[in-house]
């Protein structure tokens, strides 16, 4: 339904698309001209590269699609009409994610999984029943842990009014840590993705599984498998966040 | 010993005479951060609404005044479960506004004159079509409020317009609309007809009587307007400094505060104030003098009274406004 007034500007819906399906594929672009001249990255050939890639960008594009509507909380705040959500009878975050959901937020799906469907048909992996199920499991996980982002930085636009640019921080910059093998970036910036803010298990965790690496870390195996746990942990966090933000701006008005 | 029988306490039948609007000594304060030095940020608390108390019955049309900065606001929006009283009680339609948000929403209608609740790049037709899931308005229900509502306003031509392109009252009108497909017990409405033409404001004051009078929707109307006022409500609130300052018939009000009129005249030119019997000067600028007479008293014969010393010029006469009522129920 909200789609619709996108429509309603089809030519600039249209262009807009193409612009953002356009900038994720030259992002895809890049990697494979950085694997023109080497091997691997951090231990990581192409196709295991590119499957990464896939998993962080499909899972960060599908919650954008999704939650996206609390980056634009801090304008409805200004503008005053963040008021007209409170006297429906339906739950605010709903409509808060309803509001700025568009069919263009789709296009830059398509390349983040043709990186995933060419990281999967190339990566030399002995696919597992277990594997194959480890797929749409480090999707979900993804989803799920940027979702609760989305929800984190709503909270924080409620009570900061405009500080959105320090919340980019957290979510581009997640998409972006996310997207390239964690064991680039020195061990001190794993040990905090993985202990501090766990975006290490929005895929870099399950895709070490998926494809045999061993965790320079050295962390025992059963991390892997811990997403759901800090995912859901994520999310009590965040609802806690946005129950305190919403109790904070009834009682300061806007 | 703990298994005494009590009694099965569902919500109380509404009688009649109950009110819909129940607010007792309904409290708003707010802490504002000051910086009072490089670092030092000192706290002061705002009183918005102090000691509120407010009983509106079933089917009452209320006007609901005050200066800017008085409190309505602030007060409306903890009776529509935007805000969270700082202290004391509030019930509406028997729910209580912040705990019970989605269910008063089902029983209330809002529409801001200033900002509409649609959506803004969608037809009408969509956006009611969306209230009406929204809401969860039974379809026939829904079929013939729409039915009635859009021959009541006029908007047949215009549920096919993107929102974006409605003129002012045009969109009032759409907002009206919205706010009434669910058949809520409560509307409120504020500055309804704020930027309006004479046209539009007609329009939306016939509609506001004829709803009270056939559905017997309580109305809570804001607004600036005398005239909204004088033509559509019987009892008027008026709030200042955050508290019920007057609370009564509008006629009561008027002879109760029985505001001067002023008289602008424009003498040929300067001289000391004028002195006639029934007016005092107030302010005197040039050949311009502002005199403030009675209500009551007769313009004609005053200005017939000045004539007869003074060569006039023009001359104008001004009813006291609004504010100029509000604010002599002050100092007077």
């Amino acid at each position: 339904m909200w789609g619709r007034s996108a429509m309603q500007y089809r030519a600039s819906m249209v262009l807009t698309m193409l612009n953002s399906g356009l900038t994720a594929s030259l992002e895809l672009l890049g990697i494979l001209v950085v694997f023109g001249n080497v091997h691997s990255i951090g231990g990581f050939s192409l196709p295991e590269a590119l499957y990464l890639y896939g998993t962080a960008q499909a899972a960060f594009f599908t919650s954008d699609l999704l939650f996206t509507g609390t980056e634009y909380l801090a304008v409805r705040i200004r503008m005053g009409t963040f008021d007209g959500l409170l006297i429906r009878p339906v739950g605010i975050l709903p409509q808060v994610f309803a509001d700025q959901f568009t069919p263009r937020r789709l296009a830059p799906l398509v390349p983040a999984y043709a990186a995933l469907a060419i990281g999967v048909a190339g990566a030399p992996v002995r696919w597992t029943a277990l594997r194959i199920a480890m797929v749409p499991y480090t999707l979900l996980i993804g989803v799920a842990v940027f979702g609760a982002v989305w929800i984190l930085v709503g909270a924080f636009q409620i009570v900061a009014a405009d500080a959105s640019e320090v919340m980019n921080s957290v979510t581009y910059g997640g998409q972006f840590m996310t997207s390239y093998p964690l064991s680039l970036y020195g061990r001190n910036l794993m040990l905090f993705l993985t202990f501090g803010l766990p975006l290490a298990y929005v895929n870099w965790q399950p895709t070490l599984y998926v494809l045999g690496h061993a965790d320079p870390l050295g962390t025992p195996s059963l991390l892997r498998f811990a997403g759901p746990l800090f995912a859901a942990a994520l999310w009590g966090l965040a609802l806690l966040a946005w129950r305190q933000a919403l109790r904070h701006h009834r009682s300061t008005g806007s | 010993m703990n298994s005494v029988p009590r009694p099965n306490i569902v919500s109380p039948p509404v009688a009649v005479s109950r009110p819909v609007i129940e607010a007792e000594n309904l409290s708003k304060t707010y802490t504002l951060r000051r910086k009072s030095g490089r670092l030092k940020r000192e706290r002061t608390t705002v009183e918005a609404v102090r000691d509120l108390n407010l009983a509106v019955a079933e089917g009452e049309l209320l006007g609901y005044i005050g200066p800017n900065g008085a409190g309505k606001s602030t007060s409306i929006k903890m009776f529509t479960g935007i805000l969270s009283p700082s202290s004391g009680k509030l019930r509406v339609a028997g729910l209580e506004p912040i705990r019970d948000r989605k269910q008063l929403a089902r029983r209330i209608g809002v529409v801001f004159g200033q900002r509409t609740t649609l959506w803004w790049d969608l037809p009408l037709r969509d956006s009611f079509a969306l209230l009406h899931r929204m809401y969860a308005v039974p379809d026939a229900r829904f079929a013939a409020n729409l039915k009635r509502y859009v021959a009541l306003l006029e908007l047949e031509p215009l549920l096919d317009t993107p929102v974006r392109q409605l003129s002012l009252g045009q969109r009032m009108r759409g907002d009206l609309t919205a706010a009434l497909l669910h058949d809520p017990a409560v509307l409120y409405l504020d500055e309804p007809t704020i930027g309006l033409d004479v046209t539009s404001k007609a329009v939306v004051r016939e509609f506001l009587a004829e709803l009270n009078r056939e559905q017997g929707t309580t109305i809570v109307l804001t607004t600036h307007d005398l005239d909204d006022i004088e033509r559509l409500c019987r009892r008027v609130v008026v709030i200042d400094h955050g508290t019920v300052a007057y609370d009564g018939a509008l006629t009561a009000l008027r002879a109760r505060v029985a505001p001067d009129r002023t008289l602008v005249v424009d003498l040929a030119e300067p001289g000391p104030a004028i002195e006639v019997p029934g007016a005092t000067v107030t302010r005197v600028d040039g050949p311009r003098q502002w005199l403030a007479f009675p209500a009551e008293a007769n313009a004609a014969a005053l200005v017939a009274a000045i004539a007869a010393r003074y060569e006039l010029l023009d001359v104008s006469i001004r009813d006291a406004d609004i504010e100029e009522v509000i604010r002599n129920l002050y100092t007077g």
